[in-house]
């Protein structure tokens, strides 16, 4: 077993010896390979590890976004293995929000319709998604960007506008991976000490993936990956 | 997720490439515009021609001719007689045989009248006339009048015009002050009618007989109708016995009795005169004795041989001279008598006869055609129109789907990474697809109203024109395209759901995609 240094009552996610295997051509690429894991709600984890490591599909396969091939994982008492598209896009919707480096949002929509996005999908009316994405931008300071599209955003407002996104449907787990990647040192520090903020505020479970070891220090926990495994 | 965010969203992203958007609308609206045209067509001619047979209760109306294989022209009023390649001629005995089959009301002759044109008492300018004669007393033809009135037996120089030259006349907004007003009909030949054809003088020579043939000849006559509008508007009606009169010629022709006559005279009288010669020569040559010299004896019998020639040929050709005018009697050549009647109108008693009136008819070796042959064939001239044009639409419209899909799998390729951020965010499978569909199904549905708009338009203007066309050529037709409610709704599903299908492999291609490959998309 891994060392813990949880801070919550119980564990939100539970990995047992979860594996995914690549196949490319005759070769068998092994991403993830038995990989037992827990992570306490409330727990800020930050993962490491070298490109190719898996510290990308092991968020994935958490966030519900990958399947994996061997093992069972455990979300907030559901079996992620065992639902299907629809069940696992509701649990995608209401339990993740998702962080990315490319912060990908919506070209054509302004930074409220981008935080939108999750109530748009789960049906919210209009009048309340207008006013939740609303809350969330001003969560992260944005208030007066709310009309902005975003090529009229800097860097570190994107990313902003991209954790208001992954916040607006109150998620249990918030994924992040690579989220400062694109970010200078000042931006990230600001990205992260909101995402801190949230983590410490909202109890809500932080996994970051990152390869900035001032990043990984913010956290609760280190997971290195390496080889598809967690090694320390 | 909502319907209206999937028709906001999908608006959204058909504004966000809007020229490629109106290119593959484009086509869209273009065989939407084809197939409307052309159901339009098909529909509003039948229609129109319904309406104007029941104005006239046209359905149960059969048309008689002559020839039992004469092909129906469209018009249900048939004057052509030139069809009797088989010797068949309808006369009165026709009529009296088509009145005695069952579930026939009754039956009039109908004449095309020949004339040449006409004109309106104080105008110069004469017009085109189609004039058809029937008989007003039986219970078939129904002609509606707004002003005047109907036909009556025995009406003689009147005449009920139609709405064409009403308005060639200028009396179209006030119909009821033509009526009264005198007509000249212009023929070609003097016929049974108006002034007699003047006597020709002796030894009338072929030209004159040309000239008189050049010469037009004025017949007068009295409007004392108007017919309603949008019924055949170019036609004009007279009575029967009047159209007849107006179908016979009358002509000087040397009498064959006379003539015949008039040449046993002469030779007759050629023969008293020979033997008179006879005579007179034995008496002549008895004086001849007296003269001794034998040359002068001849000189002198030749001289008198000639004298007597002479007078003989005189004698004969004074005959001749003299009866010659005298041989010209004034002949009327009933046309009617010799063509028979152009076709014969029958109405039978209901809708549902008709067809086995049409077949007794056709049993007595005559042609029949009825307001439902008529139908058929209007519907068959404009449904084959139609096909050609649906045709022509149906590819486009499927030409139109091939650039939805083309389009649709663009808009999959350029938006794969939102279709990975829309996917993280939570949306499923049948999310993306019915994102896409909803988008495809739009770009049909725009299509079929643009189309919808422009064909509005079109209909317009080609109406417009058909109706001049058709006034021209005299064909009962107006406002040839119509727009039923159910042709536009229909337009409007046929372009979505054509839209829909073709967007239903791009969408279920985008909802298949694997989120993270989605998101790691370039």
């Amino acid at each position: 077993m891994v060392h813990r240094e949880g801070k919550g009552e119980r564990s939100i996610i539970q990995l047992k010896s979860v594996s995914k295997i690549y196949k490319m051509g005759k070769e068998n690429l092994t991403v993830l390979d038995g990989i037992n894991l827990d992570i306490e709600e409330g727990e800020f984890v930050a993962i490491m590890g070298p490109s190719g490591s898996g510290k990308s599909t092991l968020a994935n396969v958490i966030g519900g976004l990958d399947k994996v091939n061997s093992g069972t994982i455990l979300v907030d008492g559901q079996e992620l293995n065992k639902l299907n598209d629809k069940k696992l896009s509701e649990y995608r919707n209401k339990k993740i929000g998702f962080v990315f480096q490319a912060f990908n949002l919506i070209p054509t929509f302004t930074a409220q319709e981008n935080v939108m996005l999750p109530l748009i999908l789960m049906g919210v009316s209009s009048k309340m998604r207008k006013q939740k994405a609303y809350d969330c931008l001003k969560i992260v300071g944005l208030e007066n960007r709310v009309t902005h599209k975003p090529n009229e955003l800097s860097g570190g407002e994107r990313q902003r506008v991209s954790i208001a996104r992954a916040l607006v449907n109150e998620p249990k787990i918030i994924i992040a991976d690579e989220p400062t990647g694109n970010l200078d040192s000042k931006k990230s520090a600001e990205i992260i000490s909101i995402l801190k903020k949230l983590n410490s505020n909202s109890k809500i479970t932080l996994i970051v993936i990152t390869h900035d070891p001032n990043v990984a220090h913010e956290a609760d926990r280190i997971l290195n990956m390496q080889d598809g495994k967690i090694s320390r | 997720m909502n319907i209206t965010d999937y028709v906001a969203l999908g608006f959204r992203n058909i504004w966000r490439r809007k020229s490629r958007s109106f290119l593959t609308i484009l086509a869209v609206v273009i065989g939407a515009i084809s197939i409307i045209i052309m159901l339009s067509l098909v529909l509003g001619a039948k229609q129109v021609a319904t309406q104007q047979l029941e104005s006239i209760d046209g359905l149960t109306l059969v048309s008689v001719s002559a020839n039992p294989e004469m092909q129906t022209n469209g018009n249900l009023i048939n004057t052509d007689s030139s069809g009797d390649e088989t010797g068949n001629k309808l006369n009165d005995t026709t009529v009296e045989n088509v009145k005695n089959i069952p579930h026939v009301v009754d039956a009039t002759p109908i004449i095309g009248v020949w004339v040449k044109s006409v004109k309106i008492e104080n105008q110069d300018k004469k017009y085109r006339i189609n004039l058809i004669a029937y008989n007003p007393d039986t219970k078939v033809l129904k002609v509606p009048v707004i002003a005047g009135r109907t036909l009556q037996a025995g009406d003689m120089d009147k005449i009920v015009i139609g709405a064409e030259l009403l308005r060639n006349f200028g009396y179209a907004n006030h119909p009821e002050d033509i009526i009264g007003k005198k007509v000249v009909l212009y023929t070609n030949n003097y016929v049974d009618w108006g002034t007699e054809p003047p006597k020709p003088p002796d030894n009338a020579d072929n030209s004159y007989w040309d000239n008189l043939q050049k010469q037009s000849h004025e017949i007068n006559a009295t409007i004392i109708g108007v017919v309603k509008g949008g019924f055949d508007e170019g036609t004009n009606y007279i009575t029967l016995d009047w159209g007849r009169r107006l179908m016979t010629s009358v002509n000087w022709k040397y009498d064959d009795s006379r003539k015949q006559e008039a040449e046993q005279n002469r030779s007759i009288l050629e023969q008293q005169l020979r033997v008179e010669q006879q005579n007179q020569k034995k008496l002549f040559m008895t004086q001849l004795m007296n003269v001794p010299d034998n040359q002068a004896r001849n000189a002198l019998l030749e001289e008198w041989n000639k004298n007597w020639e002479k007078n003989i040929s005189e004698q004969l050709n004074a005959l001749n001279t003299k009866t010659n005018a005298n041989l010209l009697v004034l002949s009327k050549d009933d046309g009617i008598l010799r063509e028979g009647y152009g076709s014969i109108l029958v109405r039978a008693d209901a809708t549902i006869n008709i067809e086995s009136v049409g077949k007794e008819i056709k049993k007595l070796g005559l042609g029949a055609q009825t307001a439902k042959d008529m139908l058929d064939n209007i519907e068959k001239i404009f449904g084959l129109i139609g096909l050609i044009i649906g045709a022509i639409g149906g590819i486009v419209l499927f030409v139109a789907a091939l650039g939805i899909i083309n389009t649709m799998i663009m808009a999959t390729y350029e938006r794969t990474r939102e279709i990975g951020v829309m996917r993280a965010c939570g949306a499923t499978r049948a999310n993306i697809r019915n994102l896409f569909i909803f988008e495809a199904g739009l770009l049909g549905f725009l299509g079929g109203v643009i189309g919808l708009i422009l064909s509005y338009g079109l209909a317009k203007i080609g109406n417009s024109i058909g109706n001049q066309i058709a006034a021209a050529q005299s064909v009962p037709l107006n406002n040839i395209i119509s727009f039923p409610l159910w042709l536009i709704v229909s337009v409007i599903i046929l372009t979505t759901v054509i839209g829909i299908l073709a967007g239903l492999f791009p969408a279920i291609r985008a909802s298949y995609l694997d989120p993270v490959e989605a998101l790691r998309y370039e």
